[in-house]
């Protein structure tokens, strides 16, 4: 029993033994990857370090000196150097160089022979320098391990070069260099390379920030002038782009603003000629891109031999102000960002121009409404239409009511116009939507000393502010009033004379006519005995158509004064029976037979004046009938009537009679022209009908031909569309 | 048959008469020389129940009173005499305006031109 434990007990050992070694190895591991753990933590913890330093503001060569001594720390040698540089370069960019030497000047000589020894050596190569080589190296011949990495960045083009070293005294407290520094040192490297490329977009991004917002700050401190800001923007964008010289030119003011000092550099001032080349430089150049550049070569003996110019036309939308430009000293390249912020500064200027000429604008307008407002005869004011004050009004204002300019604040509407008037007015105002209308017509207005004079006033309601006003404007209309009284007085004077002339002409027309009606009545009663003796018919017959005569000439002259004195009286006229009654009247004493004929068509009422309607279709179809050819069998009268639809009515009246001359057609027309022999008459008929178709509306048309006959074409005006009131008026 | 001639005119009379006569018809003819002085003899007529004229024949222009006047005093008296009255206008006036008024004028029966002709005659009497 014992022995068997014994031996169990030693292959429990053994076992226990195993599971030891097996811990033991574990452990190791475990260890190994606490190591590289920390290794990495170490890394991490180093960039982080590196990135909190790499986002700080400083230049690239503090940049890559930061890179550089980093390296150095992260790659834990005790002495090191990192070459930072493009391969075709000389000269690298950056050296750091970290322990070991007393002197910078020394160390850098002591590196680049250490360069040297390791130029033959392949990347990630760990050197061991040769007991000669060592010595050679003096005083770094002490160095147990010499190490030269580097990397070559695909993306920049750059190498990152380290050589480090670690003397025999401290080789204890290093580790060696292995595999695991080389994977340090490429990582780190790729890093800090990212790092230093995008740092480069960061940083030109940073200095655009900086530019834009001192734009815009420049744009906070513009002050209300215009013009001042365009100096302004033309010294500052000097400044801003480091150019020396800088001018905006105003097409439309045809001059210059110049950079102002500290801006200028005295040496590069341009002369009035050289400007005006620039601008038109500038203007017929810019079209493409957008803006022109191009050097100037300055006079022999100037203290610069030439400057570059950069500028732009300075447009908003397709309207162009002028021309914007700054100039750099000597012959360079513009950068394409300062080529974009003068953009802006040219975009500031447009701003700047656009708001002066509106400005401008502004200021001419309110010039021309203060020239209006004051110059005006009319009398204009700002009325609240809630308490009846003033709140402005113009001269004309004051000279109409005799007030002063300096009352504006106290005057109230019942000062302009007795309580019940202005209660009116308010009230109007008040009720009223359109904007602009008409208060009243003749208004009886109140001076300060009480005498009353009359305006016509409108209204127009505009909001100032939060408050409604009215502008009110006033005509005085007294003296077109009073001559408004005047012409009545004139024009009733003259109705009574009219009429009085009209009763004139009617009377002596009748008395003229009594007498002759008794002749022709007397005429009448003489025996027939007593006409046939002698040649006493044929006298009777002469002594009967004198009195015809005379007779039509007394009805004719009434007829011409009619027409000339009266108004048109309209009414409908039944045309069907005047002109069967009329040609009824005038064929009466006619022995010989006339066709006549009528064609007559009522279709619509047929409105105009029918005494005068009456008159020219008596004068019409008595010519036509006075004028037949005598004795001839086949005279003939054909009327015609008809109501057209385009507002006018048509009557022709044709005949077969004698007709008239053509040398003496444009003649028939006149006063007192008589065409023919053959029968009585006082050359006013057709005068007379030409005068009335005139007076109501109308035309008249003759054609005729010798021996044949004539027709007269009337066209009359139908008042068939004038309103009800006017024909009760008339 | 009475008649009341109206007219200021005397040679108007003589032919008015003459012609009356010539025409054949047995008429006592009364002259006036202005309307006045007819309104008066109608009036004086209808109140002494004396006889009344069949027929006016009235001018329009006339001294004191005009013809117009006439027919408005005229349309004032009873009807029942006026009914039995027959007003012409015999007028030498060719104004229209005369005309229109005439025509519209209700007591007037119709409108002559002077002088009185036989066919105005026939009508005055085919009138009766």
């Amino acid at each position: 029993m014992e022995k068997e434990s014994h031996e169990v007990l030693l292959a429990q050992i053994k076992d226990l033994q195993k599971r030891v070694a097996a811990f033991a190895s574990v452990e190791q591991q475990l260890i190994n990857v606490k190591d590289r753990l920390d290794s990495e933590n170490l890394l991490y913890k180093r960039m982080h370090a590196f990135n909190a330093r790499a986002f700080e503001e400083m230049t690239d060569q503090a940049f890559l000196d930061l890179i550089a001594e980093s390296i150095i720390d992260v790659f834990e040698v005790e002495t090191g150097c990192v070459l930072i540089g493009y391969p075709q370069h000389a000269q690298p960019h950056a050296v750091a160089v970290e322990g070991g030497q007393d002197s910078v000047t020394d160390s850098k000589v002591l590196w680049h022979k250490l360069f040297a020894f390791c130029k033959t050596g392949l990347p990630g190569a760990i050197l061991q320098a040769s007991p000669e080589q060592a010595a050679s190296l003096q005083p770094a011949a002490d160095f147990s391990q010499l190490m030269l990495v580097w990397y070559n960045d695909a993306f920049t083009g750059m190498v990152i070069k380290l050589l480090g070293g670690v003397s025999n005294k401290h080789k204890l407290n290093y580790n060696p260099f292995d595999a695991q520094k080389l994977n340090a040192f490429g990582v780190f490297t790729q890093h800090v390379l990212a790092h230093f490329v995008n740092r480069k977009k960061t940083r030109s991004i940073f200095l655009a920030q900086q530019k834009l917002s001192h734009i815009a700050e420049s744009f906070l401190q513009f002050g209300p002038d215009p013009l001042q800001n365009i100096q302004y923007l033309v010294n500052e964008s000097c400044k801003l782009l480091g150019a020396g010289f800088g001018f905006y030119h105003s097409n439309r003011q045809q001059s210059f603003v110049v950079a102002e000092a500290p801006c200028m550099q005295p040496e590069l001032i341009l002369g009035l000629e050289q400007m005006v080349e620039i601008t038109r430089c500038i203007k017929e150049q810019s079209e493409v891109q957008g803006y022109f550049t191009g050097s100037f070569q300055y006079p022999i003996g100037h203290p610069i031999d030439a400057f570059t110019v950069l500028g732009r036309k300075v447009q908003l939308g397709n309207y162009t102000f002028g021309e914007f430009c700054i100039c750099f000293p000597g012959k360079i390249a513009l950068t394409e960002e300062n080529i974009h912020f003068f953009g802006i500064v040219a975009g500031a200027i447009a701003v700047e121009k656009r708001r002066f000429l509106a400005n401008l604008a502004q200021i001419e307008s309110e010039q021309r409404y203060r020239v209006i407002f004051e110059g005006t005869p009319h009398g204009i004011m700002l009325l609240n239409a809630q308490t009846g004050n003033i709140a402005y009004f113009n001269p004309a204002i004051s000279k109409l009511f005799q007030i002063e300019v300096t009352q504006a604040n106290a005057v109230h509407i019942e000062q302009l116009h007795d309580a019940f008037l202005a209660g009116n007015i308010l009230q109007q105002l008040q009720e009223q939507q359109q904007t602009a209308f008409v208060i009243g017509k003749e208004i009886a207005c109140t001076r300060k000393d009480g005498t009353v004079f009359f305006a016509d006033i409108t209204a127009q309601k505009i909001i100032l502010g939060n408050q409604t006003l009215f502008a009110c404007f006033y005509v005085d209309v007294t003296e077109r009033k009073e001559a408004e009284i005047e012409l009545q007085e004139s024009n009733n004077e003259l109705k009574k004379i009219n009429a009085e002339l009209d009763s004139f002409v009617y009377s002596v027309s009748h008395d003229l006519r009594a007498p002759l009606m008794a002749m022709k009545g007397l005429m009448s009663l003489f025996d027939t005995e007593v006409l046939e003796y002698g040649e006493n018919k044929e006298y009777w017959g002469l002594m009967t158509e004198s009195i015809a005569r005379m007779d039509e000439t007394i009805r004719e002259i009434l007829d011409y004064s009619r027409n000339t004195r009266t108004e048109l009286k309209l009414e409908p006229i039944g045309m069907r029976k005047l002109i069967q009654d009329t040609y009824q009247d005038v064929q009466f004493a006619v022995i010989e037979p006339i066709a006549f004929t009528t064609d007559i068509h009522e279709t619509q009422p047929f409105i105009s004046d029918k005494v005068r309607i009456s008159t020219v279709v008596r004068n019409i179809v008595s010519n036509a009938v006075k004028y037949r050819r005598i004795g001839a069998p086949d005279n003939a009268v054909h009327i015609s009537f008809n109501v057209l639809p385009n507002g006018f009515a048509q009557l022709v009246v044709a005949d077969k009679g004698e007709g008239i001359a053509a040398d003496k057609l444009d003649k028939v027309f006149d006063m007192f022209y008589r065409a023919s022999t053959s029968s009585a008459g006082t050359g006013l008929g057709l005068y007379i009908c030409k005068e009335i178709a005139q007076k109501i509306g109308g035309t008249i048309h003759l054609t005729s031909e010798k021996g044949k006959g004539t027709t007269v074409t009337l066209m009359f005006y139908n008042h068939i569309n004038t309103p009800h009131h006017e024909l009760l008026l008339n | 048959m009475n008649c009341y001639l109206i007219d200021d005119d005397k040679v108007f009379h003589l032919i008015s008469h003459k012609m009356l006569q010539r025409s054949g018809i047995e008429v006592a003819v009364s002259n006036f020389f202005d309307g006045e002085e007819a309104l008066a003899s109608l009036k004086k007529s209808i109140e002494q129940q004396e006889v009344i004229p069949q027929i006016i024949l009235l001018d329009i222009r006339m001294p004191k009173m005009d013809g117009f006047t006439f027919l408005d005093e005229y349309a004032k008296l009873p009807e029942e005499v006026t009914n039995r009255i027959k007003i012409f206008l015999l007028t030498s006036s060719i104004d229209k305006n005369d005309i229109e008024r005439a025509k519209n004028h209700p007591a007037l029966k119709g409108f002559f031109n002077k002088p009185l002709s036989f066919d105005a005659i026939k009508t005055i009497i085919g009138q009766d």
